[in-house]
């Protein structure tokens, strides 16, 4: 294969995998985690069944038989695709919007040591806004600047999450080959997007990623150039 | 002796100051410089700056160039004492936790948190009442503060040890 058709082709390869990875999901998820997320999901209950629509599951899957209607398990790939679309997509949006400070991050995380480093601060941050969150709390007209900070920090682990995605596609441009970065950036994105699609792991690597994002963003201050200096008020 | 002329002259100012001429032209240069005072003017001008070099000393270095320099080179410095904190941080939310009954606990105080911050939303809208503040609870409070005080210590230093280099750099750009 040549090298300008490498990178299409593990795109898709993987998101015929996070598709995959759905069914397994939308088939697992009704079965063990919450069995009775039927009557969250399902909209056809208490509906008239369709004419020719199977009284009972859709027979067998790579992954064991869908849930008991049609629409239940539609309803549950739908939530999961999607969920896994709109992280690829804001994500993807993160880097489109802030393409130098993501570069910056980046070029910070040189090491795993870095990574690590990021992770203990992601983790100090999350306990931080909790803690703060609940002091907040007591004040009552002061709540919504909890609710501010949940979605500057959720803002925040996106953008890290995006940047740990583009040091990933760095690395992995070294092997493969170059191409648009867009193309490969999303890549990368689509590939952690599957590691969240793993039943019942993936959403601890989501966390572990998310966290560690967050901290990053935090460490760089939002892949700012000179980092936390405060030499720009000193003119 | 021959007379020189200026295009002649010029190119011989130099080894003239080094004094690398033979006899015989050294005086035919000599005599032009004599009787011309542009060529005179090179010749002052070449003259000086050997004068300029051997004036010149090496400079002392500052007292703290070694230093400063051992400083710049150095390896990045990673905050060995990342992990520390995070272990009082744990025991913190473990006591937390602990004094909430568990996750279910942590789970109904976030679910109060969310109902309270959507009413005070709603009131901010002119749509519903201010709901009541929540009893105080002074033991869950001093647990609160700890931790958001010793998570601001930590971040602070870990912040301070990853950020010194870049702020070397920018110091120096």
């Amino acid at each position: 294969m040549t090298a300008r058709w490498r990178w299409p082709a593990l795109l898709v390869a993987l998101v015929v995998l996070a598709l995959l990875l759905c069914w397994l999901d939308a088939s697992l998820f009704e079965r063990t985690v919450l069995p009775g997320s039927r009557r969250i999901l399902t909209r056809g209950d208490g509906l008239p069944r369709p004419a020719g629509f199977p009284p009972r599951g859709l027979g067998g899957t790579p992954f064991g038989p869908f849930p008991e209607t049609i629409s239940g398990a539609l309803f549950s790939l739908g939530w999961f695709a999607a969920t896994a679309l709109g992280l690829v997509a804001l994500a993807a949006a993160m880097l489109v919007a802030f393409p130098a400070r993501a570069r910056l991050v980046v070029d910070r995380l040189d090491s795993l040591t870095v990574a690590g480093t990021a992770l203990v601060a992601g983790l100090a941050t999350v306990l931080l806004l909790f803690a703060f969150s609940f002091l907040l709390r007591l004040t009552i007209v002061l709540l919504p600047l909890a609710g501010a900070l949940s979605i500057l920090a959720a803002l925040g682990a996106l953008f890290g999450i995006a940047c740990l995605a583009l040091w990933l596609a760095g690395q992995a441009r070294l092997r493969i080959g170059p191409a648009h970065p867009l193309l490969i950036a999303l890549t990368a994105l689509v590939a952690f997007a599957d590691l969240a699609l793993i039943p019942f792991a993936g959403l601890f690597l989501l966390g572990l990623l998310a966290v560690t994002g967050l901290g990053l963003t935090v460490l760089t201050r939002f892949g700012s150039p000179r980092g936390w200096a405060m030499d720009e008020l000193d003119w | 002796m021959t007379q020189l002329t200026c295009g002649q002259a010029r190119p011989l100012l130099e080894p003239y100051v080094d004094g690398s001429l033979d006899g015989e032209t050294a005086a035919a240069v000599r005599s032009h410089l004599a009787g011309c005072a542009d060529c005179r003017n090179q010749h002052l001008e070449a003259v000086s700056i050997p004068a300029r070099l051997r004036a010149l000393t090496a400079p002392e270095p500052p007292s703290d160039l070694l230093p400063s320099v051992m400083a710049a080179v150095a390896r990045v410095r990673r905050p060995r004492f990342a992990w520390g904190p995070l272990i009082l941080e744990i025991g913190l939310c473990a006591l937390i936790a602990w004094y909430l009954s568990g996750l279910a606990g942590l789970s109904a105080l976030f679910s109060y948190t969310s109902g309270e911050l959507s009413d005070v939303v709603g009131w901010g809208l002119g749509t519903t009442q201010l709901p009541a503040a929540p009893s105080l609870d002074l033991l869950l409070v001093l647990a609160c503060l700890a931790l958001v005080t010793v998570t601001g210590y930590h971040l602070a230093l870990i912040i301070g040890a990853t950020s010194e280099p870049s702020g070397r750099r920018a110091g120096q750009g």
